[in-house]
């Protein structure tokens, strides 16, 4: 449709609005909530539904700690139906579907690395008051059942007295999957090392902590629920966010089902016009031009005949 | 209007002050987005749009606030 097409009547009694290129409009408005309106010059319009709708997305999101927008289709029991909604919010929900049906299902897995780690740990080490922090770099590989990656470890312990650098060797070291919930991708092992700047003791024992992950390995990664065990990634999340998980879920679904009234709005036009609503439905305005075709989607009024007296 | 506008702030604060920091303001952004988008896709004058938005506002949060009251009521004394 060229951009020149007439404008629609936007209701019974409101000034038409100029939809442009409807189609184009409602592609966009699926998007990027509000963009479609922004095309089509309904300022206010666009940045209101950018703001509620984004808003509640990446509000919902922040809630549920970013693990509650994800796509999961295989076991009955956990199908994300809450993503039929989530998914019209546009190009912020998309990424859950490119995670579930496009990557590499090797990502997925425990203890592999695909390409070499290097990254900035951050851990605690049992028994040991403080925090240790440094970088690692793990070869890629995959070590095998009950096996672990080894790397060399220099940082610094971090105590509130103040800090203290250390190096040592980290062994057994096993991997979150790549690709997970969390921006973090949890690292459990063993570290044998000791203070370099002073005679205190080694540091021996047990070491669990995490590295980030980067943006596109957890946004809108699903949430791992293979065998339905207390431990699966799903129940995880349930237990460290309580009822904030359920939260995020809601706050995001609404922003999808709200992005459902803009894109109609930016296909077909506001529902109403400027005309005020009585408790019967809106009140009919003046009579449309003769002759002009009813605009699809308009109140259901507008395509209700009207009496020349202006009383449908 | 001008009553019907003050009840809802009214009634609310006093109870949602005496409740404490609990789920229930999760529900306040929900309900201005909400009435704001669906006021929004009906009408096309922001003028409109917002007196509309003000009115579900009340509406939604009148109808909440009753039924917190009631909960409250029915709850009181366990």
């Amino acid at each position: 449709m060229p951009d020149t097409a007439p404008p629609a009547p936007s209701g019974l009694a409101g000034p038409p609005v100029n939809l442009r290129n409807p189609v184009l409009a409602g592609v966009l408005a699926f998007l990027i909530p509000g963009l479609g309106h922004w095309y089509q010059g309904r300022r206010f319009k666009a940045v209101l539904y950018a703001v509620c709708i984004l808003g509640c997305f990446f509000g919902g999101l922040s809630i549920g700690h970013g693990q509650v927008v994800y796509f999961h289709w295989q076991n009955p029991e956990n199908r994300t139906y809450a993503y039929l909604c989530q998914f019209w919010t546009g190009l912020p929900a998309l990424p859950a579907l490119w995670q579930a049906k496009y990557r590499d299902p090797a990502v997925f897995e425990d203890n592999r690395l695909d390409r070499e780690l290097n990254a900035v740990l951050t851990a605690t080490l049992r028994g040991v008051e403080g925090e240790l922090r440094g970088s690692i770099q793990i070869p890629p590989g995959n070590p095998g059942f009950g096996r672990g990656f080894s790397a060399p470890f220099e940082g610094q312990l971090r105590t509130p007295s103040g800090s203290v650098p250390v190096k040592g060797q980290l062994s057994a070291l096993m991997l979150d999957p790549q690709v997970g919930a969390g921006s973090r991708r949890r690292i459990r092992g063993y570290f044998d090392g000791a203070p370099t700047s002073d005679n205190s003791g080694p540091l021996v024992g047990p070491i669990e902590g995490s590295v980030p992950r980067p943006l596109w390995d957890w946004y809108g990664a699903p949430l791992a629920d293979t065998d339905g065990s207390p431990n699966s990634q799903l129940n995880q999340a349930h237990r460290a966010l309580g009822s904030r998980f359920e939260l995020g879920v809601v706050y995001t679904m609404i922003a999808g089902l709200l992005n459902v009234l803009a894109i109609f709005d930016a296909l077909y036009g506001p529902a109403y016009g400027d005309e005020e609503v009585g408790p019967l439905g809106p009140t009919p305005g003046p009579n449309p031009t003769p002759g002009s075709p009813p605009s699809p989607g308009t109140a259901p009024a507008t395509s209700t005949p009207v009496s020349p007296g202006g009383s449908a | 209007m001008f009553p019907a506008t003050l009840l809802f702030p009214l009634l609310a604060a006093p109870v949602w002050a005496w409740a404490g920091p609990t789920r229930t303001w999760y529900a306040i952004p929900l309900i201005i987005s909400i009435s704001l988008v669906y006021s929004a896709s009906r009408h096309e004058g922001p003028p409109l749009i917002l007196r509309r938005a003000l009115r579900l506002m009340l509406t939604i949060g009148g109808f909440m606030l009753a039924l917190l009251l009631l909960l409250l009521l029915l709850s009181r004394g366990t």
